[in-house]
């Protein structure tokens, strides 16, 4: 309902960040259908066609569009595979974060107290963590695996939701209407949720939109390092790695899906940026 | 000051407890070191004296007690694949991420100072918008591409700079350019929009008024304003620098505490890992702590 009532047009003179968002509905697209429309299967072996270059370079064909790996299996296939790997990671741990951190953030803003002082060290000490050596013990211990990097990566990003949703708490309390609220007989879980988390979608869907790509780099890099989703999963940062020994004679095994984690994140946060100076142009800090 | 100073201290050290908690109780909970550093074809007599030498065998709270006993004591027991003592390996490695991570800190700051003040001073114009494509492409690029990316094209393709190794100061440069970059569109980010605020105050006016140059105004006056929250702002990057270390060690080689720990995980070397991450937690927390406090004396009005 904010989402209406706080949005009437979008500001003038910034055209709609149209490439971002073609960019944006296409990864959604093919995280969606990359099973029909991969031209080969992302994890089938075929030796006699190993490390074909793309086919712009000498000896391409366009059977292999941006070549092959060295087992020989389809780098676009694997790249359009490796979509629905990172936005499924991005989503859970957003999903996971988001929740749990909008969640504490309101108890912690409409508290205050003991509550908000808890709440709010534990989340400093989250933000502290050193995630990525988190994720390696992680990886060892409990093995490394879809889940676990979304755990991961839902552990920090908590922290950042409950910041956020606090100090919005805390200027909408400050509120006349809050006020009349509670002078009407209103209790505090009644408040919080339909006069006060209403007016935060705003910043949430800023945040969320924005952190997608903070969680694909985040998960392309636990995966590189083999603490993410253990092969032969088509990862983009699992492809990376795998053309690291290989940079000097194939190098498009780890350059094309690097530029796939580029572009993908880098419209993300275009469309996450346009977004926060639509929708909330006082949410400059994230 | 001094309240303010030993309630940051306790956080401090919460924080490294709660990280030592976390990654023993995971570490000991499912990881089996037996099998990974034992030869398939030892007795079972050989691996009970393995897991009865190295205290696999007691309560796990009976296992942190002991541990962390030994770490009051700087004793972080032995490395199960070296059979060095831990710290040793772990202060070995320490201080060449430390190197790195404040060259890279340097770079990130010569890069993106000026790009964020230019952009303040020049708002909405070429400035404004080339700082807000770099923040945004730093944001974007991940930095264990970059590397591969920069050894493509300046030691395979430009053979300028070494790929891989210590030696001589060639061998940080790329390193500590891929770290760097790592915290860039932040500074900028932030520069900028605490330089704006500086700009619109009263006593930019009056400098203004008074007839100093433009460039004295932006350089001098508001500059050294406006770096009062990144230098805040520092503490944070640097532990983001030390995180996105791991990955840049990793790929260029550089026998620091990330690819320490990089190995120790891939031979579930417990204390060792232990070791290297306790180790990152403290560097970590001790440099926010002390930028706390510098900024406490910089700014008097955060004395409370």
């Amino acid at each position: 309902m904010s989402l209406a009532a706080g949005v009437a047009l979008p500001p003038r003179g910034r055209r709609l960040p149209w490439v971002a968002l073609t960019v944006v509905a296409l990864t959604i697209l093919v995280a969606a259908s990359a099973g029909w429309i991969a031209p080969h299967d992302p994890e089938a072996i075929d030796p006699i066609n190993a490390t074909l270059p793309p086919v712009f370079l000498d000896g391409g064909t366009s059977d292999y569009l941006l070549g092959t790996d060295r087992l020989g299996r389809d780098i676009l296939s694997r790249i359009l595979h490796g979509a629905r790997l990172s936005l499924g990671v991005a989503a859970v741990a957003l999903a996971l974060g988001g929740s749990v951190g909008t969640l504490l953030g309101l108890i912690a803003g409409y508290r205050g107290g003991w509550a908000d002082a808890l709440i709010m060290r534990l989340a400093d000490t989250f933000l502290a963590f050193p995630s990525v050596l988190i994720a390696l013990v992680l990886a060892v211990t409990v093995g490394p695996g879809f889940w676990v990097v979304a755990l991961v990566l839902g552990l920090v990003l908590w922290a950042r939701f409950a910041r956020l949703v606090r100090g919005e708490v805390l200027s909408w309390k400050a509120r006349d209407f809050v006020a009349l609220a509670r002078v009407a007989g209103a209790g505090g879980p009644y408040i919080v949720l339909h006069h006060i988390l209403p007016n935060i979608v705003n910043s949430l869907v800023v945040l969320c939109t924005l952190q997608v790509g903070w969680a694909i780099v985040v998960e392309a890099s636990l995966t590189f390092l083999g603490a993410g989703i253990p092969p032969p999963a088509p990862t983009w940062g699992g492809m990376v790695a795998e053309g690291l020994d290989f940079i000097e004679t194939a190098w498009w095994i780890s350059v094309m899906p690097g530029v796939a984690i580029l572009v993908v994140v880098f419209a993300f946060n275009l469309l996450g940026d346009w977004l926060r100076d639509w929708l909330d142009p006082q949410l400059r800090s994230v | 000051m001094l309240p303010m100073i030993a309630s940051r201290a306790l956080q401090a050290l919460l924080t490294l407890l709660l990280t030592s908690v976390v990654v023993f109780v995971l570490a000991r909970t499912s990881g089996n070191p037996v099998d990974l550093v034992l030869p398939p074809e030892a007795t079972a007599a050989e691996r009970r004296i393995f897991i009865e030498r190295n205290g696999l065998d007691r309560p796990l709270p009976v296992q942190y007690a002991v541990f962390l006993g030994g770490v009051v004591q700087g004793d972080f027991g032995m490395s199960i694949r070296t059979r060095q003592p831990a710290v040793d390996l772990v202060l070995e490695r320490l201080p060449r991420t430390l190197i790195l991570a404040t060259a890279g800190l340097f770079i990130a700051l010569v890069i993106s100072v000026p790009i964020g003040v230019l952009a303040a001073a020049r708002r909405a114009g070429f400035w404004d918008r080339f700082g807000q494509g770099f923040a945004l492409l730093g944001q974007s690029v991940p930095a264990f591409w970059l590397g591969i990316v920069l050894i493509l094209v300046f030691s395979v393709h430009l053979q300028w700079l070494p790929s891989s190794g210590t030696g001589g100061w060639r061998n940080y440069v790329l390193p500590a350019i891929v770290l760097g970059w790592s915290i860039s569109a932040g500074v900028v980010r932030l520069l900028r929009s605490s330089m704006l605020e500086v700009l619109g105050t009263e006593f930019i006016k009056l400098a203004r008024a008074k007839g100093l140059t433009e460039r004295r105004v932006i350089w001098k006056h508001a500059l050294w304003n406006a770096l009062i929250p990144v230098i805040t702002f520092i503490g944070f990057m640097y532990g983001v620098i030390i995180a996105s270390a791991v990955v840049v060690e990793v790929v260029f080689g550089w026998p620091g505490l990330g690819y320490l720990a990089y190995e120790s995980t891939l031979w579930r070397d417990f204390p060792v890992l232990q070791c290297a991450v306790l180790a990152y937690t403290a560097v970590i927390v001790t440099i926010n702590l002390l930028v706390d406090i510098c900024y406490g004396l910089i700014d008097p009005r955060v004395r409370a």
